[in-house]
């Protein structure tokens, strides 16, 4: 057993021991499994070699760690890290057994069992120092595939939330050229892995994958990579570092970045780099910093800002490829004339600064280039740039625009950019933006999202931001932290689309709680609609006293999540298709605003 | 900054282009037909009107588009899931709707042409109003679209109302955490100034009421106090905008659900579909506006309907003795005959329309539902429609039976004789080729037989023959008369416009080509015997008719005169009439020879046929005979006059063929078989199913006095006693006409009830002797 596993036995102990037996966690749990358990018995199994209660597996293996039980405890208690002690006791008693291996939509006998998989699998570089037991649990949530001679595992841009180890045969990673024909990058065989930009980063896959001759891969979920890495430290270390040599090696040689520097210094630079994930809010560094480090930034949105007679002011965005934080090193400022932190969750590459001193002096011809490049932190360091107080306008309403600035247009950023950015609304791929100066109120995009889902999932109120309004409707974020759901309840298309898998859901509303722009809601699930005569026969039978007795023993009723899916498996918005006078529509706002500054 | 790219269809102006264009092409079609540029080509008509084929080409694309246009509204609620075609966005669907709207207004203008112009209502005017006032409505709702929300997105920036308000319900409940444990004073404030605004120096001094501790505070709920106005005056404003752009809702689609409840209705009625539908006569007494009242052909046609409500046509249901006679005939024989044929043999020929629209033949005729009995229509006697609505196959004499009836169109075609009509406001006119032989249409009534046993002939003696006034006209035609009834009974008037009355453009399209138009009077022998003034009117007429008919002669070297006797003979000559004299019901027609011997003073010496009053009857020695059931009712003589010449022929209840001598058929000179009462038989004034007409016997030669067929010749001798000691100095023969017998006028009121016995008794009085030929012979 890990030590991770060693700190969460210890931390559940203790609050057993704390545990008042009220029940009141287990009423609060939407799963159905909870009716037949009590917290007696889950807190007994905590002291229990192995679990043999059969209530208590259906339950703890079913448990999604959704954590509606945490807010119910009246002992202040978090009861899911019991529950989650015991589904690791009930998985790792799972016996061996042959996995079955996926060609296409048949499977057959693979061949292989789990265990000899999980003693595989830790002989690789990446799992080294998982547990055999955390291997185990991993491939019980895993699916082996095969794949046979140009099968086509996954396509440049597509979104899939899953770690990809090729277990034997080769695949060819692939990216598109400008006339869209496919260019071979390498070749990935057996032990090697990919997909981990879309588990660490949400990120869409960065190459297409297809197989050059008939391959086995194994895919390992999301949630059961982010469970391995919360319990063996090792391999999250393992996975990270590896990721961040990727990130790293794909962005810095963008063009628009450092590319401007000559192969060899690059490489050198980034031999020195590290990925670093920046939480909303968190600041890299302000005014008055000694200049030490620069940055490029990989996904998400910074404000560079300052503070002006009192009144703090947003100098300009940084965004993906932007790069900020050089330029007071090549001036060599004594301090940061402006302060940069995180408007969304973003990650950066952080270039210590003496690194770039040595690799300028060994190649001063790279000074000049440098020199003229940045435009994003040149406009930050601008002495008459302002766009206005932060947080400008964000409630619904009429926003003024912008007035005219001394130094003219020329070096004011755009302030509709910066709305967006404040408001989260930057990070979404396909914002549901209504054109205020164009909509007439007659509610046919409701109506029309309300017969399509049963639910509108629209309403008509939201951000407003000068005359464009953003609904509440889903954004479909880059970087979708709904997206944690153990039951695969809300997952992401290969296309970037968050859906709702309506038959996976169980009503637990984490994804609604977890929802930064309160765009998804839970709803009562309606009563399938039945027939004339089976509606008769109900009748006779009785059922609807049996369903109120049923009802008044557990009043709760079953919810479900929804939220705008994009309508999915439609070839059309309802909402935008709807609209008389083209007032709705979807945006990629980084899209839509490329015409900012960028890639400085 | 953001904004979505537009797809064609997206945007306005294809539709614009692609509707003005179609607009344009519809507007030429109709400019050519109205100028008569297609005119050459059967189908296209110079009428722009709904019925022709072009205008219900039309009208169906107008309802296509409208319908296409409609469609907008199924797609924007539940179709827009569902349809497997036509997956355009609603932004392309808004701009079909607003330019198909639009088109269809144009397209539905042309199709109705000239009827919009009319003040009459109708359904079809009804349902283009009405879709001119959805698509007015829409285009207002349009205007509203294109410039109200961005008026509103400076001033509210959406129309959230309820949002508004639930912050302003927010704030205001954190002013009331703020006065929570303040002072009397502080929520007094806080009353006032949730009351109303106030000004920022009101604000200042009321703090000053205030304990010091409490001043921060009540700022704090000034502050937001002006906030929660400032959220309830956007809330109402964003209601009021709400209003103002999704209020037109409250017309247009009422009214477009009543252009779809007139749409149907336009065309349930200009198809005439209820009269078309149903069979004539269904709905008892009531056309169901398949047929029209002559009034309302009078509003075009004045001049027409004037002279037909002077002739007889107008009164054949009404006429008294008509009225009386075909009562009476039902209640004694028809009552007791098969139906409908020949029970309501009279009703048929005399008031077509009521006969085929009722089920009892008794006049005045009534239908079976009093309450839906358009009794005015039934009892209009020969109306116009009758005529002009009738399109069956013509049949001697076949206007008696019911299946004449079959032939009457109901609806709103009527037919006429005039190759290119003018489109009007009422009806839709048709050339039709029963007019180009208009006697084809007088065939059916004016010869009335039955044909008894259904040999397919009419034979007197077997068969019922009571007028054979078309036959004798075709006779006529095969001696060579060229002259048609229309010659003698329609002269062509000066007038060259048939509908005088009717306005252009309102009722009638455009000014017509000149018309021959011909007299509607039906001048012949009768007048309305209950109608003086018209009996005057038509006198001249009447006159002018008879006084052509016949020709009176003395016999070359018949006259001789003695001291104490006269003789001479008469001859009197058919000459102008292409039918017999007296012609149709001949034992009601009095045509008489007077003849006077005056003396030198002007004093008669001696006369036959002469009547002291018109009302007088003739001393007809048939009449005055003892056995005559007629006699009771001859007045102003007592003594028969054995020279009397009475072309009347007489009326038996019963009739047989007549044989000479040897036992052979007498036969007239058509060869038709000659009747005479049979034994026991007597004169009658009803016809019964064995009636016949058969001449009278002249005592004077004991000759039959028979009616005159075309070109005929009679002559009559005469022998006047003179009175001794005066010498006559003039012969004078007149040859006279009297429709009715006085004395058959007043035997038929014997068979009526009081008081309308006396009254149809009484009318005698109103009878004209006119004048057909006269002749002053000195002596």
């Amino acid at each position: 057993m890990s030590e991770a596993e060693d700190r969460l036995r210890a931390r559940v102990e203790a609050e057993t021991m704390s545990c008042i037996g009220c029940n009141d966690c287990l009423l609060a749990c939407p799963l159905t499994q909870s009716k037949h358990v009590t917290i007696a018995e889950l807190n007994g199994a905590v002291y229990l070699p192995t679990i043999d209660s059969r209530h208590v597996a259906d339950f703890v293996l079913a448990c999604t760690q959704c954590k509606q039980c945490v807010p119910a405890c009246p002992a202040d208690l978090n009861r899911a890290e019991m529950v989650l002690l015991n589904k690791l006791k009930v998985e790792d008693r799972v016996a061996d057994f042959e996995l079955a291996l996926q060609a296409r939509t048949v499977t057959f006998p693979s061949g292989v069992t789990l265990d000899g998989l999980s003693h595989k699998l830790a002989q690789l570089e990446l799992f080294k120092g998982a547990s055999p037991q955390a291997l185990r649990r991993m491939i019980l949530k895993s699916t082996l595939r095969m794949l046979v001679p140009g099968e086509e595992l996954c396509h440049e841009g597509e979104f899939h939330e899953r770690l990809c180890v090729v277990l034997d045969g080769s695949l060819d990673q692939t990216s598109r050229g400008p006339r869209g024909e496919r260019i071979q990058i390498l070749v990935i065989g057996p032990g090697s892995f990919f997909g981990e930009m879309g588990v660490l980063a949400d990120a869409a896959e960065p190459f297409g994958v297809v197989a050059r001759e008939r391959s086995i891969v194994l895919e390992a979920p999301k949630v059961a990579v982010l469970g391995m890495m919360e319990l063996s430290p090792p391999f999250a270390e393992a996975l990270q570092s590896l990721y961040s040599r990727r990130a790293l090696f794909s962005y810095a040689r963008h063009p628009a970045g450092l590319g401007a520097l000559p192969e060899p210094a690059l490489d050198e630079l980034l031999a020195g780099a590290e990925l670093t994930l920046v939480p909303t809010g968190h600041v890299l560094f302000k005014v008055g910093d000694v200049p030490r480090d620069f940055y490029l930034v990989r996904n998400g949105f910074l404000r560079a800002k300052r503070s002006d007679a009192g009144v703090e002011r947003v100098l300009t965005y940084f965004r993906e490829g932007n790069v900020f934080g050089v330029l007071p090193l090549l001036h060599r400022d004594a301090q940061h004339s402006y302060t940069v932190e995180a408007v969304s969750r973003a990650e950066v590459i952080r270039i210590p600064g003496a690194l770039l001193g040595q690799i300028l002096q060994r190649y001063p011809a790279a000074y000049g280039s440098l020199m003229s490049g940045f435009d994003a932190e040149r406009l930050a360091r601008a002495q008459d740039v302002g766009v206005g107080p932060l947080n400008p306008g964000l409630a619904p309403g009429p926003t003024r625009p912008p007035g005219p600035t001394a130094a003219g247009d020329t070096t004011r950023a755009p302030l509709a950019e910066g709305v967006l950015m404040e408001a989260g609304l930057a990070a979404g791929r396909e914002v549901l933006v209504v054109d205020q100066t164009r909509c007439t109120g007659c509610g046919n995009c409701i109506d029309a999202c309300e017969r399509r889902h049963g639910y509108s999932r629209l309403q008509l109120r939201g951000i407003q931001v000068e005359n464009y309004m953003f609904p509440t409707a889903c954004r479909h974020c880059s970087d979708p932290a709904c997206l944690m759901c153990s039951v695969n309840g809300i997952v992401r298309l290969p296309s970037g689309e968050i859906k709702i898998v309506d038959d996976n859901c169980i009503g637990c509303g984490a994804c609604a709680e977890r929802c930064p722009y309160g765009n998804i809601s839970m709803h009562p699930v309606e009563k399938p609609k039945q027939g004339l005569f089976v509606s008769l026969f109900d009748f006779l039978a009785g059922k609807k006293e049996r369903d109120a007795a049923l009802e008044a023993l557990d009043p709760r009723v079953q919810r479900i999540a929804v939220k705008c899916d994009l309508c999915a498996g439609h070839h059309d918005y309802a909402c935008v298709t709807a609209c008389p006078v083209a007032a709705a529509f979807r945006v990629d706002p980084a899209r839509a605003l490329s015409h900012a500054p960028k890639g400085s | 900054m953001l904004s979505r790219r537009l797809r064609f269809f997206e945007r306005q102006w294809p539709w614009l282009l692609l509707a003005f264009g179609a607009a344009f092409v519809t507007l030429a079609v109709g400019a050519l037909l109205d100028f008569g540029a297609l005119e050459a080509y059967e189908l296209f008509p110079r009428i722009v009107r709904g019925y022709t084929a072009t205008g219900v080409l039309l009208g169906l694309g107008a309802l296509s588009l409208a319908a296409f246009s409609f469609f907008y509204a199924l797609r924007k609620r539940g179709l827009q899931e569902h349809l497997p075609f036509g997956r355009a966005t609603m932004t392309t669907w808004l701009w079909a709707h607003v330019y198909f709207g639009l088109l269809a207004v144009v397209v539905a203008g042309v199709h109705a042409g000239y009827g919009l112009l009319s003040p009459q209502i109708s359904w079809g005017k009804a349902a283009f109003w009405g879709l001119f006032a959805v698509v007015g409505s829409g285009l207002v709702w349009r205007v509203i679209y294109a410039f109200v929300p961005a008026q509103a997105a400076r001033e509210v920036g959406n129309y959230a109302a309820n949002t508004s308000k639930a912050r302003a319900e927010a704030v205001q409940i954190e002013i009331e955490k703020l006065c929570a444990g303040g002072s009397p004073r502080l929520h007094e404030l806080k009353t006032w100034l949730s009351s109303a605004r106030a000004s920022e120096q009101a604000i200042g001094q009321a703090g000053y009421s205030l304990p010091p501790e409490e001043q921060l505070r009540f700022r704090e709920i000034a502050g937001l106090s002006a906030t929660r106005h400032d959220l309830l005056e956007r809330s109402g404003k964003q209601a009021r905008y709400g209003r103002l752009l999704q209020g037109m809702r409250l017309f247009h689609v009422p009214l477009s659900l009543l252009f779809l409840l007139a749409v149907p209705l336009h065309v349930f009625f200009a198809y005439d579909v209820p009269a078309r539908a149903l069979p004539v006569g269904a709905v008892s007494g009531n056309a169901l506006g398949g047929f029209e009242h002559s009034e309302a052909c009078a509003e075009c046609h004045q001049r027409t309907v004037d002279e037909w409500r002077r002739s007889m046509h107008a009164h054949g249901m009404t006429s008294p003795l008509m009225v009386a006679q075909s009562n009476q005939v039902y209640a004694h024989v028809l009552a007791q005959a098969r139906a409908p044929d020949p029970q309501r043999i009279c009703v048929n020929c005399h008031g077509p329309l009521g006969a085929a629209l009722t089920s009892d033949p008794r006049l005045p005729l009534g239908g079976d539902y009093p309450a839906l009995s358009d009794d005015a229509l039934l009892n209009e006697g020969v109306s116009c429609s009758v005529c002009h609505q009738w399109a069956g196959d013509a049949v001697t004499g076949g206007g008696g039976l019911s299946q004449f009836q079959r032939g009457l169109k109901p609806g709103h075609r009527y037919y006429g004789p005039i190759q290119s009509p003018v489109g009007n406001a009422f009806h839709r006119s048709e050339q039709s080729a029963l007019f180009k032989n208009p006697t084809e249409l007088c065939r059916n009534c004016h010869s009335v037989q039955l044909d008894k046993n259904g040999d397919g002939k009419f034979q007197r003696g077997p068969d019922l023959v009571l007028q054979s006034l078309f036959d004798e006209w075709q006779d006529y035609r095969h001696l060579g008369g060229s002259a048609t009834c229309i010659n003698c009974h329609m002269p062509l008037l000066k007038e060259t416009r048939a509908a005088e009355q009717a306005a252009i453009p309102l009722e009638q399209d455009h000014d017509a080509d000149k018309r021959a138009t011909h007299d509607h009077t039906f001048v012949a022998t009768d007048y309305p015997l209950d109608d003086p003034k018209i009996r005057d009117q038509t006198r001249p007429a009447r006159a002018a008719l008879l006084k052509r008919a016949a020709s009176l002669t003395l016999v070359d070297g018949s006259l001789k005169l003695t001291r104490t006797a006269l003789k001479f003979a008469v001859e009197v000559r058919n000459v102008g009439s292409g039918h017999n004299l007296p012609g149709g019901f001949a034992f009601v027609r009095q045509m008489w020879i007077e003849a006077s011997v005056l003396d030198a003073s002007g004093i008669r010496m001696a006369s036959s046929g002469v009547l002291a009053l018109p009302s007088d009857d003739l001393c007809d020695a048939s009449v005055l005979d003892v056995t005559s059931p007629m006699r009771p009712f001859v007045k102003g003589c007592d003594v028969a006059d054995p020279l009397l010449v009475n072309f009347q022929q007489m009326l038996f209840d019963v009739t047989q063929v007549k044989h000479d001598s040897s036992g052979l058929v007498l036969t007239d000179r058509r060869g038709e078989a000659l009747l005479e009462g049979a034994p026991g038989s007597h004169e009658v004034v009803i016809q019964y199913l064995t009636s016949g007409a058969s001449a009278r016997i002249r005592p004077f030669t004991q000759k039959p006095t028979a009616a005159l067929a075309t070109g005929d010749t009679a002559d009559f001798p005469y022998l006047f006693a003179l009175p001794a000691g005066r010498l006559p100095k003039a012969l004078r023969l007149r040859l006279l006409f009297r429709t009715n017998p006085p004395y058959f006028v007043r035997a038929l009121a014997s068979g009526e009830k009081a008081p309308n016995a006396d009254k149809l008794a009484g009318l005698t009085r109103n009878l004209e002797v006119n004048e057909m030929a006269s002749l002053d012979v000195g002596l």
